[in-house]
């Protein structure tokens, strides 16, 4: 008998000590993947050594990273852990699933000047060297240029990392990219102070600290359809109006408007959990409300897109946090409307469709359950002319130069990243020539929501410049002042205009000496 | 590099256990081993290497002479020599910052506090050299003649970043002579899986759920939301840290060494003392053989000696206040215990005794998690119910049941119930072959899904690591 013991325990030790050796020559000399599609990134590259790299252990931190995440068939192993994981975890309520990956620093109390709902100017650097500037283009007071000259360039920390370009990131994950040609210097005595960059006071601006909501849970599922749950501060919404009034005084022929677009959860939500809904839309109001001074204008498309959404339009994508492009020319066409610009009607673009699109809330949330439960992705090619210059905004290397209309799409990205379709990625800075003939320019500063929407002013605005806070990081004015803009659009989901880490950028663009 | 990385798994170890296995004497052994753990230290730390080696060889050297002189004012002098070399190291690297801040705090002075930077398992490494130095002191063990042996000892890779803290006492012998049967092979391998499933499977999902709440703070999590939060806490520094000392004493116990348990079902306790008993426990034994009974105290050498010990308990987990009162929360609840007398806390009933203790573990932990005292106080608004997000949040039922299992099957681990069926099945001879077999299976299909899990992980490190 004890020698039965003793050969089932050996089989044992031979079979665990067979596994760990078997996999590790398997993994050591299989072919190992180089980008995942479900996550929409490069993996890591195999790291080349070097004499300084192995004195400071980086070479081998680095390998370890490479091997770990370039496990042969991870795709496949990935599928299989988060189909084990959702079992294992527990069960869901009324058809909701509660998901957390995300972990968002809440700012709780105003320890620094920047959360107290003020907006201070700082110095900013560097001046943009556009190709195409049109120096026959002058709007009457503008600025000069000279006001826009900086000084005391300093270096920029190296080894950012920088996000995947080909990933645009849920909502309350904005982060800062700081690059090695712009410079932020703490300011604590500005030369310049705005004249009126606050807000009118609230109570909670009194005495007391004020309370800075956050939020808490990542996204929940619902049935087959996954959506954020929202948490936004007040103070992170007094500064986005108070960075976007700025820009107005410093450029006061400039007409400028801000529009928050609400996140899916807005409409989807099921009756228990309408108050987060409900808590959306009070803030929603609240921001419209802060722009009563009348400097700013809001464009407000919650009507428009929930009169839309209650008709049963696909606003909203089911799979990703993003609307829809139909849901994007809705809105634009609000903002038209608001704008006093014409717009092309729906009718006149051509209407294509991807089937099988599955977006962020199965490749950044890992709701597996929506792998299987993939939906159309609809597209609209406009009937205008026009021509696109996609810059990297990261380094300012121009990316593309798209002089036919077909070419200004991204038609052969693929199916999972069908969002980018029109106007590509987050990271571009993108600048749109059309045929338009309305003599307005528009520069858009927009988080991924507003990725779309140049597409569908072609026929609005003569020029369409689009920046996205999270990776320009150059003067703002010398843009506006070089591309003759007559219109500026603050465009971001409701979660990014109340956040304060998203609107810390927004204050870096419009800050100024 | 982490136990729970799919490189040290399926490269290093299988490497290490080969090349160990195929060397023919215990002296190639102990190269194969010195050279293993001395990479592994490098994988996380590089500019540490030299630094420790440099402290194995003082150690060494100073042990060597309290042996020659024992019993003369010289070893004395050679001991207190080697307690302020590692003291000093601990100090300096870990404690430095913490002390500036403090100065500054108090005085309002601004002195600069730079960024220490902190060599990794540096309070594991100290306290075994310190043990060692006291234990030749003391006589207890003779002095270690053959460096390379020691070097093995202080950084042998199963329990160099954290711990369990080994003694010289536990492996000395086992330096110079080991054999390894199917048996140390068979717990070994099995301990090794059981603990890469507390970490992976358990403790790193329960972590999601903590950070879920407590990510950003908390402030707005109501009170049965911090509740529910601290609860999955303790369960995850359960999982995390045991999860460690089991592959820890199961990586050992393959390479033929024998260390000490470092955990015993700590939540089955019925007093805070018993708790200590359970919980980390070459920590405790430590400070109990080493610092209890340090007579600085005079006549108040008892309650003296007690503070001591859990202020340098909370310490030793980190620089930061909240440890400090962690330990001597603990300190004080040990001490109302010493207090009441063994014979009057029998008389409590049982029920009341693991209320008592569990609340008292729990909330313990709160202290623990949370380092920054605004947080801490925000914990306690929510855990005594004047939360400002309320009592419960939208979100607690649906989040709750979405994990349900997962806290179910941690609960249930916490406590010695997969042994204890074990022991009743393995009673008929009949069910022992099929008890072997299962727990075979369910220790291989552990490795096998958590490997699964791990390519699909976000790096995890062990909790411990950090101390």
């Amino acid at each position: 008998m004890k020698n039965y013991k003793n050969f089932l325990k050996l089989f044992f030790v031979v079979l665990v000590a067979g596994t760990l050796i078997t996999v590790g020559v398997y993994m050591l000399f299989a072919k190992r993947p180089t980008e995942s599609e479900s996550e929409k990134r490069k993996l890591t590259e195999k790291p080349k050594i070097s004499f300084v790299s192995l004195l400071t252990g980086k070479y081998f931190s680095d390998l370890q990273a490479y091997y770990d995440d370039t496990v042969p068939g991870r795709e496949d192993y990935k599928e299989i852990s988060a189909n084990m994981l959702s079992r294992m975890k527990g069960l869901p309520l009324g058809g909701l699933v509660i998901y957390n990956p995300v972990i968002i620093k809440a700012t709780e109390e105003p320890d620094d000047p920047e959360d107290e709902g003020t907006f201070i100017p700082r110095q900013i650097t560097t001046p943009v060297p556009f190709e195409d500037e049109d120096p026959t283009f002058k709007p009457t007071d503008v600025p000069e240029a000279t006001d826009y000259i900086t000084e005391n360039p300093t270096d920029a920390p190296e080894g950012t990392q920088t996000p995947d370009p080909a990933y645009t990131e849920p909502a309350g994950t904005a982060t800062p990219v700081p690059t090695a040609t712009a410079t932020l210097v703490p300011s604590p005595t500005p030369t310049k102070v705005p004249a009126t960059p606050t807000p009118e006071k609230t109570p909670q601006q009194g005495g007391e600290p004020a309370i800075v909501e956050y939020p808490k849970d990542g996204a929940i599922l619902y049935g087959d359809r996954g959506m954020e749950l929202y948490g936004g501060s007040k103070n992170a919404m007094k500064r986005y109006v108070a960075a976007l009034e700025y820009i107005k005084d410093r450029c006061p022929n400039v007409n400028v408007y801000s529009m928050t677009v609400p996140l899916s959860s807005m409409f989807y939500l099921p009756p228990s959990y309408r108050s987060n809904a409900t808590e959306q839309l009070n803030d929603l109001n609240y921001l419209e409300g802060l722009f009563s001074s009348g400097k700013v204008k809001a464009v407000r498309v919650y009507d428009t897109l929930k009169n839309h959404v209650d008709a049963g339009e696909n606003i909203y994508l089911r799979t990703d946090h993003h609307w829809t492009h139909l849901g994007a020319y809705y809105a634009m066409k609000k903002f038209a409307e608001d704008a006093g610009v014409p717009f092309v009607d729906i009718s006149e673009y051509s209407e294509h469709t991807r089937e099988g699109y599955v977006g962020s809330f199965y490749s950044y949330f890992g709701m597996k359950e929506l792998k299987s439960k993939p939906e159309p992705f609809t597209y609209y090619i406009s009937p205008r002319n026009v021509s696109v210059n996609y810059y990297d905004a990261h380094n300012f290397a121009k990316d593309k130069d798209a002089s036919d209309k077909y070419d200004a799409y991204w038609l052969d990205v693929n199916t999972a990243n069908s969002y980018s379709i029109a106007m590509g990625f987050d990271n571009f800075l993108t600048i749109s020539n059309t045929d338009a003939g309305t003599g307005r320019r528009l520069l858009i500063i927009k988080d991924s929501f507003g990725n779309p929407t140049p597409s569908f002013l072609f026929g609005s605005f003569d020029r369409i410049v689009m920046i996205d806070p999270r990776y320009y990081t150059m003067d703002v004015y010398d843009l506006i002042q070089s591309q003759g803009i007559t219109d500026v659009l603050g465009l971001a989901n409701i979660f990014d205009h109340t956040s304060s880490e998203f609107v810390k950028l927004y204050e870096y663009v419009a800050q100024n000496r | 590099m982490n136990f729970s990385d799919l490189f040290f798994l399926y490269l290093f170890l299988p490497l290490c256990l080969i090349v160990y296995f195929i060397s023919p004497k215990i002296k190639y052994k102990n190269t194969v081993l010195v050279v293993f753990s001395l990479i592994f230290y490098a994988w996380g730390d590089v500019k540490a290497l030299l630094l420790i080696a440099a402290y194995a060889l003082l150690n060494f050297s100073l042990g060597r002479l309290i042996q020659k002189n024992i019993g003369t004012k010289k070893a004395k002098l050679f001991v207190t020599l080697g307690l302020f070399a590692d003291l000093g190291m601990l100090l300096v690297f870990k404690y430095t910052g913490f002390l500036l801040q403090n100065i500054n705090g108090i005085f309002r002075t601004s002195i600069n506090v730079p960024k220490f930077w902190v060599p990794l398992g540096l309070s594991f490494f100290t306290f075994r050299t310190i043990s060692y130095l006291l234990d030749v002191y003391w006589e207890k063990i003779e002095a270690e003649k053959y460096f390379p042996d020691f070097l093995l000892f202080t950084s042998l890779f199963p329990c160099t970043v954290a711990g369990p803290i080994v003694r010289y006492s536990t492996i000395g012998a086992e330096l110079k002579e080991r054999t390894v049967n199917v048996d140390d092979m068979y717990v070994g391998f099995t301990r090794l899986c059981v603990g890469l499933a507390k970490k992976v499977l358990i403790a790193d999902n329960l972590i999601t759920i903590v950070s879920a709440y407590w990510g950003g703070g908390a402030m707005n999590v109501s009170s049965v939301d911090t509740w529910y939060a601290v609860i999955v806490y303790s369960m995850y520094v359960y999982f995390d840290f045991s999860g460690y000392s089991d592959m820890a004493i199961g990586i050992a116990r393959i390479l033929g060494f024998h260390f000490e348990e470092n955990f015993n079902y700590p939540f089955m306790c019925t007093s805070i003392a018993e708790f200590w008993q359970r919980w980390h426990i070459s920590l405790g034994s430590f400070f109990r053989d080493y610092l209890l009974y340090v007579p600085i105290f005079g006549k108040m050498r008892r309650y003296g000696g007690l503070f001591l010990v859990w202020f340098c308990t909370g310490l030793w987990h980190g620089a930061s206040w909240n440890y400090i009162i962690w330990g001597l929360y603990f300190g004080l609840f040990i001490l109302i215990e010493t207090l009441l007398g063994k014979k009057r806390l029998k008389k409590i009933p049982k029920a009341v005794k693991h209320i008592y203790t569990k609340l008292v573990i729990i909330i313990g932990f709160g202290i623990f998690y949370f380092t920054d005292i605004k947080q801490l106080g925000y914990f306690f608004r929510g855990i005594l119910f004047f939360s400002k997000a309320g009592f419960v949040g939208d979100t607690f039922p649906t989040y709750f049941v979405n994990n349900i299992f997962l806290f179910l099957i941690a609960l249930v681990c916490c406590f010695p119930i997969v042994p204890f069926i074990q022991k009743k099945l393995e009673s008929h001879k009949a069910a022992q072959t099929a008890v072997g077999v299962a727990w075979g299976a369910c220790c291989i299909a552990m490795l096998i899904i958590s490997s699964i899990f791990l390519v699909n992980a976000t790096e995890h490190p062990f909790l411990y690591t950090n101390f």
